[in-house]
């Protein structure tokens, strides 16, 4: 282009190659995924976020969120940046609806694996993303999201009513707390670990 | 991921200004980028590629390109290792 001075050097403060590793959030309407992504990510989550229309409220279940204002229809973006080794974890929130998957398949390439968290008043929510990640075979966990005045179920019994096998992790977490939110992230990072470990020793 | 370089445009609209403003602090992905901007992401790459063009910005091969992570362990590891720290409380 020109008056445009050439093209420079390589920075020598940022490493030319810096692992970038990437952590899906899929979840149900009004299920946390926002408030998750706000606690662990180190910068204010960007979010797109859209006024629930009329026409969305006969296809939104709203038990338990009726007085849920607004509603996020596009995507959570966190990130958390490790210093040594040098790498980003980045945190996309994503809706779990199956009418949303086309926006999933550019999001899961590459991705070390997804979080599945989950409202029990709303349960059959997060049926769709469960079976999305079962299908594709990427590492997933279960999150459940405890809210007051929810019923509290143990993960046993959340397991049956998913049908996820015993593999699967279940975990109960606060989407709010930074350290719980931060467990469901380290769950999900051992388990595909010990997926590995499994199919290198079955 | 995208960085900034050491050239400056000579005539930078704000929404450059603004990328190299992001970028200068450390590399950003396309999306953060989009997202900060409000702009969509289609528009977004278009600035972005213009800043390339002239040496403003570079990519960052990032190592997601190269593999699978979920198949490596020694990345996991170290992704483990760091979210312990994180979960602590720096």
């Amino acid at each position: 282009m020109p008056g445009y001075a050439p093209t420079p050097k390589a920075d020598e403060h940022v490493p030319a190659s810096l692992a970038a590793l990437k952590i899906v959030i899929a979840g149900g309407f009004g299920v946390g995924r926002t408030t998750l992504v706000s606690a662990v990510s180190e910068i204010d989550p960007l979010t797109t976020e859209e006024y629930l229309t009329v026409a969305s409220a006969g296809t939104d279940r709203l038990t338990g969120v009726e007085h849920k204002a607004r509603t996020t229809v596009a995507m959570d973006f966190g990130r958390i940046t490790f210093r040594q080794p040098p790498m980003v974890l980045l945190l996309f929130g994503v809706p779990g609806q199956e009418r949303f998957w086309f926006t999933w398949q550019d999001l899961i390439t590459g991705a070390l694996g997804a979080v599945v968290l989950v409202d029990t008043r709303r349960l059959e929510s997060c049926f769709d993303a469960v079976d999305y990640f079962e299908q594709r075979g990427l590492p997933f966990v279960v999150a459940v999201n405890q809210f007051d005045g929810s019923h509290s179920y143990t993960p046993q019994e959340i397991r049956r009513a998913l049908d996820v096998t015993e593999q699967v992790p279940v975990v109960l977490c606060d989407a709010r707390e930074r350290r719980s939110a931060s467990e469901v992230l380290i769950t999900l990072v051992n388990h595909a670990l010990s997926r590995l470990s499994q199919r290198a020793h079955p | 991921m995208l960085r900034a370089g050491r050239v400056s445009p000579d005539e930078p609209s704000p929404e450059a200004k603004q990328v190299l403003q992001l970028c200068r602090a450390g590399p950003r992905s396309v999306a953060e980028i989009a997202a900060t901007l409000g702009l969509p992401v289609q528009v977004t790459k278009i600035i972005l590629s213009d800043l390339i063009d002239c040496g403003a910005l570079s990519f960052v091969v990032p190592t997601i390109t190269s593999g699978d992570p979920a198949s490596d362990p020694q990345l996991l590891e170290a992704v483990l290792a760091g979210l312990r720290a994180y979960a602590q409380g720096r």
